[in-house]
């Protein structure tokens, strides 16, 4: 496997991505969900604080427990992993292979000197690239963090590990279904509603028997993203997002044999 | 394979009927059949799509296997699996890192270094709906009891799904955690780490201190209605409570850990004083309470042991005590008037009286005793003339409550398999006793001051330790404009920016 042609087909999907019209729409409404949940969650805090200033009295020893870490950084963390990856990750995936099928552009990759798994190793690492461009904005919110409060850097930075690896989930699953299926539309329609399912049905699992309930918990990506957002490092959660990411590289390329079967 | 696309939107049916009929139960709760015929359907529509598109399925994968190209599939595929079933294992038995500053999502120290050497087996039964708002709460807090120790076995049940499971388990109570060990039980209703953690030591330690109270001075006593909180503390902190007459006074103490003289109105006969002096002797620990304008007969056993009792009241009107809005006899000791000692270190709050004394160390501490004041009222405060009632004397700083100790001679007797305690003697004298009584003690840090005086006296370590301060804070270092400046950067500037790229590139390809 020659990962220099992977590195040339990830770099073209990202700029074909990002560096587009539609780029910068996709980066700008991510930028501005995010500046508006990191915002709220900023101004709460600012309340909290003075609620909590207005609470305490002289005699009270200890700072009022209002931290930063726990009013912006998880909740942001949160609501970008379970809500705006579920809407913006389609976005970024449907294009990568359903695009080149419905221009018939894949055939003439196919015809190249070039192995499936480069082809959909490079896709995957565009998305995933064009994803991180997209959480770049993060490191703008880090700055102001810094200037605003004194937030633990280390529970942050599990926190953004945990963004990085759902992200990564989320793109292989989108890079499946967009290897599966003939238009983006198609194929973003089916990544939204995977990841909808993904992330909310656990929980409704959760009033089902024993065996159900366990299955849910073990399947609860929401679950295994919350602890990382709130400085919890589980092996088991790096365990499993990485080794779903793996099984569905692995789908994803037989899927691509598919696509070669058909023609 | 047109086909399979095709089928497509029937699993997205399938997968929306399942998500409607989860949304429905969790509004509806198990019991109601609308979310079942959805889940009901979600099946039948699964089932039928599976079956209709199994043989052109097949046929896909068999030629997938014949047309596919040498690749890492397998090897991705193995690996993800075995990442997976390693998820799972995982899961049984945990590698997690709670890497806040805080600590907020493991057991204290304080907790794990108690309970790692404990060597009976405890089971904790929380009974807590799946719909609780406190379940994951209490599923983490379960998880990280687990940890501490081997020998601490945990389970959650929802008592609404597994009610059979509940009466197995002889559950009498939803939403509390029971522990049980050695045929003892203890039921937590709230889920705090400190109230866990003792409950556990509780159960297997069942060594009991006796804590008496004087009675017959007309003393408060832990049998009084108004005295309620304080007894019911006493007891879930692991001591046992009993009366302590003028006759048991003039017989050996022997049973007895802590004796109690709380806000007593008359004198101490000679006799009681003597059995008390005795008792100290021994290495007993005593609590005294003591309200101004009393004569208790005790002052000449204090005074001994270089601590003076001045019997007057302390009149404090500093800004901080006519805040707290007890009345001109309240005195607010705030952080700064507590001492680095293990009673008060790391109180959360500071301690308000009612009608105090001035109780503290005489200049020159007597040989072999190791004492400090506690309590200090604020700057300001002065003493009231008993006899006119005008304040008296420069505003000052008043000691109100000391804790000391000495070594006596010979050696406690150890105790079951512990060795002998150390051999000293401990005083904790206050020159208040309201503040023990209901309707005080739940001000700010006085139950927490309370506990922590018995936990010195009985060397019960847990209750010192317990509750440390909560999770500190972080500041804001801006104010509302700067926030604004954020807003306007992050939320307009930047996303602007991007449109603004992509507008440009728009522009450029026409």
């Amino acid at each position: 496997m020659n990962l220099g042609r992977s590195y040339k087909i990830a770099v073209r999907e990202a700029r074909g991505l990002l560096w587009s019209t539609g780029g910068g729409l996709i980066v700008g409404t991510f930028w501005a969900a995010t500046g508006l949940i990191f915002t709220l969650n900023l101004f709460q805090f600012e309340r909290g604080i003075r609620l909590a200033a207005q609470q305490a009295s002289k005699l009270q020893s200890g700072p009022a427990g209002v931290h930063i870490n726990d009013w912006v950084v998880s909740q942001t963390f949160d609501l970008t992993g379970g809500v705006l990856f579920i809407f913006f990750i389609p976005l970024l995936t449907m294009r990568a292979f359903a695009e080149e099928r419905r221009t018939g552009n894949l055939e003439l990759l196919m015809s190249q000197p070039l192995a499936g798994s480069e082809l959909l190793i490079g896709k995957l690492a565009g998305s995933v690239l064009a994803l991180v461009s997209c959480l770049s904005i993060f490191l703008v919110y880090g700055v102001v963090l810094g200037i605003v409060s004194t937030p633990d850097w280390t529970a942050t930075l599990v926190g953004a590990l945990g963004l990085v690896l759902l992200g990564i989930l989320f793109t292989s699953i989108g890079t499946l279904l967009s290897v599966l299926t003939r238009s983006p539309i198609e194929a973003a329609v089916l990544t939204l509603g995977i990841l909808l399912l993904i992330v909310t049905g656990p929980a409704m699992m959760s009033n089902g028997p024993e065996w159900v309930r366990g299955m849910a918990e073990f399947l609860s990506v929401e679950g295994r993203f919350r602890d990382f957002s709130h400085g919890v490092f589980d092996l088991s959660h790096v365990a499993f997002f990485l080794g779903s990411s793996l099984l569905l590289w692995a789908a994803s390329l037989r899927g691509l044999d598919i696509v070669r079967w058909q023609g | 394979m047109n086909r399979q696309t095709r089928l497509f939107p029937f699993f997205v049916l399938a997968a929306f009927l399942f998500l409607t009929g989860g949304f429905l139960r969790t509004l509806a709760g198990g019991s109601a059949y609308l979310p079942n015929l959805f889940f009901l359907a979600g099946v039948v529509v699964l089932v039928l799509t599976l079956v209709v598109a199994a043989g052109a399925l097949r046929a896909v994968l068999l030629r997938v296997r014949e047309v596919a190209e040498p690749g890492p599939s397998l090897l991705w595929a193995l690996g993800g699996a075995i990442l997976c079933v390693g998820a799972g294992i995982l899961a049984m038995e945990p590698i997690r890192y709670d890497l806040t500053e805080r600590k907020i999502h493991e057991v204290s120290p304080t907790s794990k270094q108690l309970l790692q050497g404990i060597d009976q087996d405890v089971q904790m039964i929380a009974t807590f709906r799946d719909d609780h708002p406190a379940r994951l709460q209490v599923e983490s807090i379960l998880d990280a009891y687990r940890a501490v120790s081997g020998r601490i076995q945990t389970l959650r049940i929802d008592p609404d799904r597994e009610p059979d499971k509940a009466r197995e388990l002889s559950i009498q109570t939803a939403n509390t955690i029971t522990i049980r060990s050695q045929g003892l039980e203890e039921i937590v209703d709230a889920v705090r780490e400190p109230d866990i953690t003792q409950a556990i030591l509780r159960l297997v330690d069942p060594e009991r201190p006796v804590v008496g109270f004087t009675v017959d001075h007309g003393e408060a006593s832990h049998a009084r209605a108004s005295w309620n909180k304080l007894s019911g503390r006493l007891r879930d902190a692991g001591f046992q409570l009993r009366q302590l007459t003028s006759r048991d006074l003039t017989e050996p103490l022997a049973n007895v850990r802590i004796v109690v003289v709380a806000g007593p109105t008359s004198e101490f006969l000679p006799g009681e004083v003597e059995s008390l002096e005795r008792f100290l002797g021994s290495g007993g620990r005593l609590a005294a309470f003591l309200d101004p304008e009393v004569e208790t007969g005790l002052e000449p056993l204090f005074a001994q042991q270089g601590i003076f009792c001045d019997g007057r009241l302390v009149r404090d009107d500093s800004r901080l005590t006519r805040a707290v809005q007890l009345g001109p006899d309240a005195v607010a000791v705030s952080p700064q008037g507590l001492a680095d000692h293990e009673v008060t270190r790391l109180l959360p709050a500071g301690v308000v009286l009612r009608g105090a004394q001035q109780v503290g160390l005489v200049p020159r501490p007597v040989f072999g005793t190791s004492g400090t004041e506690i309590l200090r009222s604020e700057p300001r405060a002065k003493l009231l003339d008993p006899e006119t009632g005008e304040a008296i004397g420069e505003p000052a700083a008043r000691p109100l409550g000391v804790a000391l100790e000495w070594e006596v001679t010979g050696t406690a007797e150890p105790r079951g398999d512990r060795p002998a305690e150390k051999p000293y003697a401990r005083v904790v004298v206050v020159g208040d006793s309201d503040f023990l009584r209901d309707d005080m003690i739940d001000l700010f840090g006085n139950s927490v001051f309370m506990t922590r005086v018995f936990g010195w006296l009985g060397e019960r370590q847990y209750l010192i330790q317990f509750p440390a301060i909560g999770p500190s804070g972080t500041p804001l270092k801006v104010g509302r404009n700067g926030l604004l400046a954020v807003f306007y950067v992050v939320q307009v500037a930047l996303p602007l920016l991007a449109y603004g790229i992509g507008f440009l590139l728009w522009t450029r390809r026409r």
